[in-house]
């Protein structure tokens, strides 16, 4: 009897949990599709770039962030606001861009805006706006600093961002 | 030869799942558009790339929304791709001409369907349309050498406004 | 035939043979399995603490030489060599030339061996490695005793396969009337598949890489020796396959306690599989530069009718378990299957092994669809297919039925048999968290055969998965391959057990006989036995889907574009 009991709990484990592995993977997989639920998406390896520090370590300006933040503005929308304080202590002329925006989503959104041509030892404050879905995660932004010819341009990470109260 | 009854509905179901198999496979390659990797990349002398694009890999432009990029693959990196990201303008169409000097690699940006065998002396022709911005992690995925595993790069698909030329 | 004295006693020669290649086999089946388990720690993440990434690679190949080719080839062997001789009821033609392809075999196996650990082992020479995986493709170079080795074990195979085909046409001299008994048929039709298959691999490997790798010639054309690979690596599949199907059919039926419903049925999948398995290799270059659309496509619909056969037999054999559950005493619409034995080791295993392969045929299904293939092409999705196939179909098969077999070919009662009972189970229950995983991080694009999955070179890069992070796959993956090995474990406990234990204990528990099926061999059409016109008609087959790309590619030269050899590190 005793022998019957643990086939049948053997059979229980052995089968049992297989069909639950796959049961649940395969009723997460359709619900997925079928309420287009977004796949999970493993935050970007990387620090993100926190406020105090500079945007892109690669170019020989400094473009340090010194206000990043969420304010919510109306039912459905978020602000997005960010100042990046920008010097150019090289040489030549230097022009940073700053945007679109990347969600947690996926999806890229906004304009870009400009410092325009900057002049060897200038600096200049650089603020924009962005609009986003309430809810979202802004995990990137898209930057490009351009020394002479030289260009960079990279989705910078950034580090998270406290929603709105 | 006795066949039960149910064999033979069996068999017949058999067959007309094969036969949508191969139809939504055709319906892929020929409706939806989607090409396989062919031989239109042409072959070239694996040993020396003088005279050829892959002398200067990088990316072109030629044309208003289309790119062609010269990616070498090598043990162990992507000549751009791994040192230099490979940058192109969202919105645009993309030619990869991809091949290798020493080894079989892969070249895949994981988790899309870009994904080709590179082949010592084949060039692997492969066009795709990149719509949104993002980046994309490029993996090698043919076992290349003992540091196959730190084989990566990316591509970077730059928002239009962002976009300073290849 | 009723009770019979166990074949040891009858056929103590050729039980010797099958118990040398089964004792191979199970050796290969632990190192092997151990070398898996130290893959499944490290490339996860869970512990790196064995080896280094950069001594993976060695590890790997071992994995999947010992496994894949030496296992494999090894207990099939033993198997049908118990087969044939069962089969014709008589002693093998000449023990001496038996034991001949049985050494040559083991003498390619030692000697490809001794290359692949050269790479694990500090004190070897530099040179002594092969470093470049079971698939072994150019440019990436191993040590000339590497493809020595392999040429062995192939060309041992072939002598194995003269062995059964002398006494084939032994037995065919005083039976001239005779169907061909079932289990020799599917023998011979295997090896008759083996012969065309290996043509691709052995001319890679002698005409190519040997000469290649000891200097002789300079160059090789990586697509062209590729490409021959795969005409040999798909078929290499159904090689595995198929006994464990002759398992399936021939002996899974008596231990459900019934018979086998039908002879023919087994003799048209086993035809269909002799015409369809080869020219079906480019399906594995999918994504190969080099090689026109219109030849991938022909792949594509070939394969998709390899479906058939396998199709074929899940309902032959799903019908003859049921015919034997019914017997038992089952009843009901599926209430029958508690009437079978699973508290059985030898019906467990097999019936698992069975129950699992339907799952692997269906991740099969999408690997042959050309298009689908950029989805998971080297992706982990690919060994999560395969492990279900080859390292279940086959490989559970191969051990539950051991169980069966070990005692009738030593005599020997099989030893620790508690363990033996749980062994199957713990395979199912390791394998399907490890393969679900694989599936399911192959899809969000993590690829296979590295050491390192995780980005590691670029930042701001992150896997998207679906179901489940990342990391949980990894986890899961890890812990599916430890259950994995402590199932080796048990399995090899169980046969070092057996083979070393006392022989005067008793009387053996199993006994050899099988039952005739319901519909015998002379229901079914004289044709079927017909193998000359089976394998002309495959040729033909392989002729069409090889001919003309083997021709483009030859055509700008044989050995161009070449490449010389390159090592595997820098």
């Amino acid at each position: 009897m005793e022998r019957r009991n643990f086939i049948r709990a053997l059979i229980a484990v052995a089968i049992g949990v297989p069909i639950a592995v796959e049961g649940v993977t395969f009723s997460r997989l359709f619900y997925q599709r079928l309420t287009g639920a977004e796949p999970s998406h493993d935050r970007p390896t990387g620090e993100g770039v926190d406020v105090g520090e500079d945007l892109l370590p690669a170019t020989d300006a400094g473009e340090t962030v010194t206000e990043m933040s969420l304010e919510a503005a109306g039912e459905t929308e978020w602000t997005f606001r960010m100042v990046v304080d920008v010097t150019n202590p090289t040489e030549q002329a230097y022009r940073l861009k700053l945007g679109p925006v990347s969600l947690g989503d996926g999806s890229t959104v906004g304009e870009t805006i400009s410092t325009g041509e900057m002049a060897p030892a200038e600096s200049t404050t650089l603020s924009g706006e962005w609009t986003v879905p309430s809810g979202s995660t802004v995990t990137g932004i898209w930057a490009g600093g351009k020394t002479g010819e030289d260009s960079v341009t990279e989705r910078v990470l950034l580090a998270p961002i406290e929603e709105p109260a | 030869m006795e066949i039960h009854r149910y064999e033979k509905i069996w068999f017949v179901i058999a067959l007309l799942m094969i036969v949508g198999f191969i139809a939504t496979i055709a319906y892929g390659a020929v409706g939806a558009g989607v090409e396989m990797i062919a031989d239109d990349g042409g072959t070239m002398d694996p040993n020396d790339v003088s005279g050829t694009e892959f002398e200067d890999p990088g990316v072109r432009q030629v044309g208003e929304d289309h790119y062609e990029v010269y990616v070498l693959s090598q043990q162990f990196l992507f000549r751009p791709g791994t040192t230099e990201p490979i940058r192109v303008p969202a919105g645009s169409t993309v030619t990869f001409y991809i091949t290798s000097t020493d080894v079989m690699h892969g070249f895949a940006l994981a988790g899309t369907n870009l994904n080709v065998m590179v082949i010592p002396g084949q060039v692997a022709k492969v066009t795709v349309e990149f719509e949104d911005p993002g980046e994309y992690g490029i993996v090698c995925n043919e076992y290349c050498g003992n540091g196959h595993h730190s084989m990566e790069g990316k591509v970077v698909v730059v928002p239009e406004s962002q976009y300073e030329g290849p | 035939m009723s009770a019979e004295s166990p074949f040891v006693e009858r056929f103590p020669s050729e039980a010797r043979i099958v118990r040398l290649n089964l004792g191979v086999a199970f050796i290969a089946l632990f190192i092997g399995g151990l070398f898996g388990a130290i893959q499944s720690l490290h490339r996860t993440g869970v512990y790196r603490g064995l080896i280094q990434s950069s001594d993976y690679y060695s590890m790997l190949t071992a994995h999947g030489v010992l496994l894949a080719l030496v296992f494999t080839t090894f207990f099939i062997a033993g198997l049908f060599h118990w087969g044939i001789t069962r089969s014709f009821d008589r002693n093998a033609p000449s023990q001496w030339f038996s034991m001949t392809w049985f050494g040559v075999m083991l003498l390619g196996t030692v000697l490809a061996t001794i290359a692949i650990l050269g790479g694990l082992i500090p004190f070897a020479p530099d040179d002594l490695n092969a470093a470049v995986l079971y698939t072994f493709y150019a440019p990436m170079k191993a040590h000339p005793l590497f493809y020595i080795g392999a040429a062995l074990l192939i060309v041992g195979s072939w002598l194995a396969g003269a062995d059964w085909f002398w006494s084939y046409f032994r037995w065919r001299k005083t039976n001239s009337d005779e169907r061909i008994p079932l289990q020799a048929f599917m023998v011979l039709v295997t090896w008759l598949m083996w012969y065309l298959a290996t043509l691709g691999v052995a001319t890679e490997v002698v005409v190519f890489l040997i000469p290649w790798s000891l200097g002789i010639i300079p160059a090789v054309d990586p697509l062209l020796t590729r490409t021959l690979f795969w005409f040999f690596g798909h078929p290499v599949v159904y090689f595995w396959l198929l006994p464990a199907y002759f398992v399936w059919y021939t002996i899974l039926p008596k231990l459900s306690g019934g018979r086998l419903v039908s002879d023919p049925l087994a003799r048209v999948s086993f035809v269909l599989f002799l015409l369809l398995s080869t020219p079906v290799g480019f399906h594995h270059q999918y994504l190969d530069p080099g090689i026109a659309e219109g030849f991938k496509f022909i792949a594509m619909s070939n394969t998709m009718f390899l479906l058939l056969p396998s199709l074929l037999t899940a309902f032959t054999v799903v019908a003859s378990m049921e015919h034997g559950a019914r017997q038992r005493g089952g009843k009901g619409l599926l209430g029958w299957l508690r009437a079978l034995p699973w508290d059985e080791p030898a019906f467990a295993g097999v019936a698992l092994a069975g129950l699992m392969f339907a799952a692997g045929g269906f991740s099969g299904m999408v690997n042959a669809g050309m298009n689908l293939n950029y989805l998971v092409h080297n992706t982990q999705w690919v060994p999560g297919h395969f492990h279900l196939t080859v390292g279940t179909a086959a490989a559970l098969t191969f051990m539950a039925i051991s169980y069966w077999l070990v005692p009738q070919v030593t005599g020997k009662r099989l030893q620790l048999k508690g363990l033996a009972i749980v062994q199957p189970y713990l395979w199912f229950l390791g394998m399907t968290l490890m393969s679900n995983a694989m599936h399911r991080s192959g899809l969000a694009g993590v690829p296979r055969r590295t050491a390192e999955p995780e980005w590691n070179a670029v930042s701001g890069i992150a896997y998207e998965t679906i179901v489940g992070s990342f990391q949980e796959t990894q986890l899961q993956i890890a812990v599916g391959g430890v259950l994995l090995f402590v199932s080796v474990v048990l399995f090899s406990m169980v046969m070092f057990g057996t083979f070393l234990v006392r022989a005067d204990l008793g009387p053996i528990r199993v006994s050899g006989s099988l039952p005739r099926p319901l519909s015998t061999a002379e229901d079914g059409p004289l044709v079927l036995d017909n193998l000359r016109l089976w394998f002309t008609i495959a040729v033909v087959l392989v002729a069409i889907a090889y001919g003309p790309p083997f021709f483009d590619m030859i055509s700008d030269g044989v050995f161009w574009p070449g490449t010389p050899p390159t090592t595997s590190g820098l």
